[in-house]
């Protein structure tokens, strides 16, 4: 829907224990409480940084989604991730 | 009367505190050693109260509700963030004085939202537990955010203008305050960005020069596109050292140091502002 909707998701599950969790358990139906498009949950689902950065999502929150949320918690995995676009 | 007795700009970056400072190796020690010349620096000046002015990291603000520029008035608590040996509680507020600079300043035209519970981040709870609360002459601290991590940012110019707003409040303040006012922020670093890990030594020593030169006008002609280009980011948030240059017009100061190593993610600057006679 837009990239503020995205922004609160990825708000939300930087300081929100309990949106953590449900995310965790289920990441596309924790999404649905958003104004989210497909491409845009699943985005988010598939932590593609680098497809929220270029919806101008702000740098902070895609590094906090990733470091809180990511199994592997990782700078160095998020930079990848964000360098190469996932590829 | 209050008075604002000095000032400084220094960095906040979370990884330097992340390990214990008896294992710092000498690098880290370095930097740790202009933490400690600021807070001694406070010491000396017999500030009983200090004012550090710091950046949201889209952490305590959410895109619901995003401040210009905020003062907390009542309890403050933090750094949220868990540092070896830093402690996490309350951090006494002048609560008179901030809710005079609160007043003072919607008075005069600076709208300030205000927060009565405040849980800081390391961009303020570490300077104050760093470098103010130490010193035992030092009371309170008294919290200022900025937007200048999350956009819309609070336009350059008015980050000085608002230290402005702040010296003009302590100056009315009706006790003998003597204020430190702090503007934490890291120079050149792209936080989050695809460039994290750069800096820009040139642009962090340009930045530290107009503090030490006293001259905000250099800051005031960029752009914020030519600052995320040249320093990330990161960069933005030299809103805050302006602001404490804004609280100490016209005064020049010295640098403390300078740090820029692969390791850490800003442009590591320190300087006092000197507090004119």
């Amino acid at each position: 829907m837009s990239t503020d909707a995205i922004e609160v998701a990825l708000h939300d599950l930087g300081v929100k224990r309990e949106a953590r969790t449900g995310f965790a358990a289920d990441p596309a139906a924790f999404l649905t409480r958003y104004a989210l498009a497909a491409d845009e949950a699943a985005a988010i689902c598939n932590f593609d940084v680098a497809a929220l950065q270029a919806r101008k999502v702000s740098p902070l929150l895609t590094m906090g989604f990733w470091m809180m949320n990511h199994p592997s918690r990782s700078r160095q995995d998020y930079l990848e991730q964000l360098r190469t676009g996932g590829q | 009367m209050g008075k604002i007795v000095g000032g400084f700009v220094l960095p906040h970056e979370p990884g330097l505190f992340f390990t214990p400072r008896d294992a710092a190796e000498p690098r880290l020690e370095e930097v740790h050693a202009a933490y400690d010349k600021v807070r001694d620096r406070i010491g000396e000046l017999a500030a009983t109260t200090v004012v550090v002015v710091g950046a949201d990291h889209y952490v305590l603000f959410g895109p619901q509700c995003l401040p210009n520029f905020l003062i907390g008035v009542g309890d403050v608590t933090g750094p949220y963030e868990k540092f070896p040996g830093v402690p996490q509680g309350e951090i006494p507020n002048n609560r008179e004085l901030a809710g005079h600079i609160l007043r003072h300043g919607r008075a005069n035209g600076f709208d300030w939202a205000a927060s009565k519970s405040l849980r800081v981040d390391h961009s303020v709870g570490l300077p104050a537990r760093i470098c103010a609360l130490p010193n035992s002459t030092v009371e309170g601290v008294v919290p200022v955010y900025l937007a200048s991590g999350v956009e819309p940012l609070i336009p350059m110019r008015r980050a000085y203008e608002l230290g402005g707003a702040i010296q003009a409040a302590v100056a009315a303040y009706d006790d003998d305050e003597r204020v430190v006012v702090i503007g934490s922020g890291g120079i050149s670093h792209w936080v989050g960005m695809s460039r994290m890990g750069d800096h820009n030594e040139q642009f962090d020593r340009m930045v530290l020069d107009c503090v030490v030169n006293g001259d905000p006008e250099p800051l005031f002609a960029l752009t914020d596109a030519e600052i995320v280009d040249q320093a990330g980011n990161g960069g933005l948030e030299i809103r805050n050292l302006v602001c404490a240059m804004g609280a100490m017009p016209a005064s020049t100061g010295k640098l403390i140091a300078y740090h820029d190593e692969p390791d850490w993610v800003a442009g590591l600057g320190f300087a006092e502002i000197h507090a004119a006679a």
